[in-house]
C-alpha cells in the first residue's frame, strides 16, 4: 500500500507533497485532512522557506509505524541533539518566523524548541541593549529608568 | 519580539532565569509593564519557574550559591559579618539560619522569621538530648522535622506552635559505587531486608584515580554527588535525575573535601506571607543586620534583597 501524500501550498504558490503522516504532526493539517480529503491545503501566511523548515522537522520526528513496527524514527537522545542542531541553523528572524508557524500550526514540540532557543538567545545577552538588538526592540525607555528598574532587582552575578 | 502574541511571549520568558527576565524588563516599556502588572504572569513564571540547586558550606558560610543550570553557578546571596545556614526549602522559600531563624522568598524579597520561637519553645528543650547530633532540622509542610537517635521525628508546626511526635519509620537508603554503576539499597521495614532499588550506570567515572566521592544530596528524585579527581584542582558536584534516568547539571565546587556542602532543591515561587508587620526599626542588632543587608536604600551590599517582614508578637 502506498502512503497517502498531501499537498501544502505556501504564500509564494509553491506547492509542498508529502506524506500525510509527518503533516498530521501539525494538529490543524490534521484537522483539515480529515475534513476536506483530497485537497491542496494553502498556508497564506508561510513562506515557503519556512514551510519547507517546518516539513523537515516534522519528517525527522514522524513516528513510523507501518502496521507491525513500533519504532520511532530516531532515538530520543539523538532527537534531541538533532534538535539542537536544526534550530542553531536559523538565524535570528527565521526562528520568530518558525516559532510563529509552529503555533499556527499546533506542532507543540517545534513550538517547545523554538521558545527555548529564544530564551536561550536571551539568556547568552550581557545586558538590555544587547538583547534590543538581537531582536530588534525598539527602545522606549530612558537611561535613567532603565536605571532605576536595575535598582529595583539588584541581583548578584 | 514586540509582534509576538503574548501567550507566545509567555513561553518564552516562563524559560528565563530571574537575571535574564530583569534584562527583559528593561528593553522596552510594553514587556516590562506585561512581567510586572500583569499578575497572570507571576502564576504563570512561578509554576514553570526552572529548578535549580542552592548549597552552602555545612559548617556555615557567608555566601549562598546557586547552580542554575549546566556548570553556571554564581553567588545567590551574600551575607557579611554572620554565619548562614540553610536548613531547609519548600515551595520557593528558604529556611535561613543566621543568629536567627528567618523565613525568605528570594524571588518575591518578602520574608518572616522564627526568632520567637527558639526562645520559648519548651517542647524543643524537653527532647533536645535525644535530638541527633549533626542532624539538621528539616522544614516540610509548614512543619520542621528533627531526627531522633531512635529514627523517629520530632515535628513542630510553625502555625499552631504543636510538638508531635512521629514514630520510627525505618527506611534508609544506602547508596554505593564501584567502577561502572551506582547501586541505591533500601531498607523494607517491614522485612529488615535490603532491596536494590535502582542500579544506574556510572558514566562519570574515569580512569584517573579520585581522591573523593560522595553522595552530598538524596530526595528519591535527584541525587547530587561529588567528586574530585587526584591530579585536578577542583571538585565537581552532578546532578542524576531518578526521574529521567540522566546525569543533569553539574558545577565545579572549589572546595577541599573536608568541608561538607548542604545541597538544596530550590524552585522559585511567588507567594508571600499572611499576617506578618513590616518591621520598621529594629532593636534586635541580628535582625537590624539582615534588614540592612535587604533594604538596598542603605545599600551596604549589592545583594538580592530579601525584605524581612517583623515579629509575630
Amino acid at each position: 500500500m502506498s502512503k497517502k501524500m498531501i499537498v501544502l501550498k505556501s504564500s509564494e504558490g509553491v506547492s509542498f507533497v508529502v506524506e500525510e503522516a509527518v503533516a498530521r504532526q501539525s494538529k490543524i493539517i490534521s484537522f483539515l485532512v480529515e475534513e476536506f480529503p483530497d485537497r491542496e491545503l494553502p498556508l497564506t501566511n508561510m513562506t515557503s522557506e519556512i514551510l519547507r523548515k517546518t516539513i523537515e522537522y516534522c519528517k525527522k520526528h514522524v513516528v513510523e509505524d507501518d502496521g507491525g513496527g513500533d519504532s520511532s524514527s530516531s532515538s530520543s537522545g539523538d532527537l534531541k541533539e538533532w534538535d539542537v542542531k536544526f534550530v542553531a541553523e536559523i538565524d535570528q528572524p527565521r526562528l520568530m518566523d518558525l516559532l510563529m508557524a509552529a503555533n499556527y500550526l499546533d506542532i507543540p514540540s517545534l513550538l517547545d524548541v523554538t521558545c527555548q532557543k529564544v530564551a536561550d538567545t536571551i539568556a547568552a545577552c550581557n545586558d538590555e541593549k544587547e538583547i534590543r538588538a538581537t531582536f530588534n526592540i525598539e527602545n522606549d525607555f530612558t537611561e535613567e529608568e532603565v536605571e532605576a528598574i536595575r535598582m529595583e532587582n539588584q541581583y548578584p552575578i | 519580539m514586540n509582534s509576538l502574541p503574548m501567550h507566545l511571549l509567555d513561553k518564552i520568558l516562563f524559560r528565563l532565569d530571574l537575571k535574564s527576565l530583569v534584562m527583559m524588563q528593561c528593553t522596552s516599556r510594553s514587556i516590562k509593564s506585561h512581567i510586572l502588572d500583569d499578575p497572570s504572569f507571576e502564576i504563570g513564571y512561578s509554576s514553570r519557574a526552572r529548578l535549580s540547586f542552592i548549597y552552602i558550606f555545612s559548617k556555615g558560610a557567608h555566601f549562598l550559591y546557586q547552580c542554575e543550570s549546566m556548570s553556571h553557578v554564581k553567588t545567590f546571596a551574600s551575607i557579611p559579618g554572620v554565619r548562614s545556614y540553610i536548613l531547609g526549602s519548600c515551595s520557593g522559600h528558604l529556611l535561613l539560619y543566621t543568629s536567627g531563624l528567618y523565613v525568605v522568598n528570594p524571588l518575591t524579597k518578602s520574608g518572616g522569621n522564627f526568632v520567637e520561637i527558639f526562645s520559648n519553645n519548651h517542647h524543643h528543650h524537653q527532647f533536645k538530648s535525644e535530638l541527633t547530633k549533626r542532624m539538621k532540622p528539616v522544614y516540610f509542610e509548614g512543619t520542621l522535622h528533627w531526627l531522633r537517635n531512635d529514627g523517629s521525628i520530632i515535628a513542630f508546626n510553625i502555625e499552631t506552635e504543636q510538638a508531635r511526635l512521629i514514630p520510627s519509620i525505618n527506611r534508609l537508603t544506602l547508596i554505593s559505587r564501584d567502577q561502572n554503576t551506582i547501586s541505591v539499597h533500601t531498607l523494607m521495614g517491614d522485612t529488615s531486608k535490603w532491596v536494590l532499588a535502582r542500579q544506574i550506570e556510572n558514566v562519570l567515572i574515569t580512569d584517573s584515580e579520585l581522591e573523593y566521592w560522595n553522595v552530598v544530596a538524596y530526595d528519591g528524585k535527584h541525587m547530587v554527588v561529588r567528586d574530585k579527581e587526584k591530579d585536578s584542582s577542583i571538585g565537581v558536584a552532578h546532578v542524576y535525575n531518578m526521574e529521567d534516568n540522566r546525569w543533569g547539571a553539574w558545577w565545579p565546587t572549589a572546595c577541599q573535601a573536608k568541608y561538607n556542602l548542604d545541597v538544596f532543591r530550590f524552585t522559585p515561587f511567588f507567594s508571600f506571607f499572611e499576617h506578618t508587620e513590616l518591621v520598621e526599626d529594629s532593636t534586635n542588632e541580628h535582625l537590624a543586620r539582615i534588614m540592612r543587608l535587604i533594604d538596598t536604600t542603605k545599600r551596604t551590599n549589592p545583594v538580592f534583597r530579601l525584605m524581612a517582614l517583623g515579629y509575630d508578637k
